[in-house]
């Protein structure tokens, strides 16, 4: 796999983002959170939609880097989280390779990833390293 | 307000050691939850390293809350996760862990207002072997009178 700095990795697009996929999550996790499920009605009427998991939107970056690298290619993720994804949402994974280099006999590469969902908001930033040997 | 103070006896804090083997309904099911490729091996879903170091130690997320002293399960908010992944995950394997907390700070958001940053870092071994190691930072949203704190 020839990799090179500035390549960009594929992008990775969801949506909508569902609530049943955020309950199969929180059935999984044994998350009791109920903003993941439970839709709250205020007294104005309005009914909040439901956040999506913290770990389905790093699943997302995760799920570009496998369909770029494979399955076992990824050695360090590293994110923040900066603003939710809502039931309804459509959310895109990508990525820019800012450094390649040998590890251990490994050819690794160095990324900058990123979530962002409808609208454009950034949802997610951070760093990753996988395997492109 | 919880005082800062105690909050901060939490740093150290170690969890009982454990294990934790991932078994393939729940990767099936977790990768079908990130709307990901199924999976064609017996590797494991990367979000696992965020439910199985915690299952491992034997801590349920209500259990977490309590330790924290969350003020509600729906004041909790995810801050940073670091992966460092030195074996790919997989089904069946049997990875012991064990883990603590490292830090507790204060902070207060634009937006979220006062809130305590408690990271967790859990090792997940395997025959003795580092597999990966997880240093994930939780935020749980404090309300009432701040008396001090760091802008996030």
């Amino acid at each position: 796999m020839n990799i090179n700095v500035g390549d960009p990795i594929p992008t990775w697009s969801h949506g909508p983002v569902t609530a049943e996929r955020m309950a199969l999550m929180a059935a999984i996790l044994r998350d009791p959170n109920p903003i993941h499920f439970e839709p709250v009605t205020e007294s104005n009427g309005e009914t909040n939609s439901r956040i999506n998991q913290g770990p389905l939107n790093v699943g997302y970056i995760a799920n570009m880097l496998i369909d770029w690298t494979g399955p076992a290619s990824i050695k360090r993720l590293k994110v923040r989280f900066v603003a939710n994804v809502f039931e309804g949402d459509y959310v895109e994974a990508s990525g820019v390779v800012t450094a390649t280099n040998s590890d251990d006999g490994e050819e690794v590469a160095e990324c900058d990833v990123k979530l962002i969902r409808s609208g454009g908001d950034l949802v997610l930033t951070g760093t990753a390293t996988v395997r492109v040997s | 307000m919880i005082p800062v103070e105690q909050m901060k006896l939490l740093e150290g804090y170690r969890f009982p050691p454990g294990f934790y083997k991932i078994e393939h309904w729940e990767n099936y099911l977790l990768t079908e939850a990130t709307a990901g490729k199924k999976p064609s091996s017996t590797y494991a879903h990367p979000s696992f390293l965020f439910h199985a170091p915690l299952a491992a130690v034997g801590l349920t997320y209500q259990e977490i809350f309590d330790l924290c002293l969350a003020e509600s399960a729906d004041a909790v908010r995810a801050g940073e996760y670091d992966w460092e992944i030195l074996r790919p995950l997989e089904e069946g394997i049997k990875y012991h862990a064990q883990g603590q907390i490292l830090s507790v700070e204060r902070k207060i958001g634009r937006q979220a207002g006062a809130f305590d940053a408690v990271v967790f870092q859990i090792e997940l071994t395997d025959v003795g072997e580092l597999v990966a190691r997880i240093t994930n930072t939780w935020l749980f949203l404090r309300t009432g009178p701040t008396p001090g704190g760091q802008s996030s």
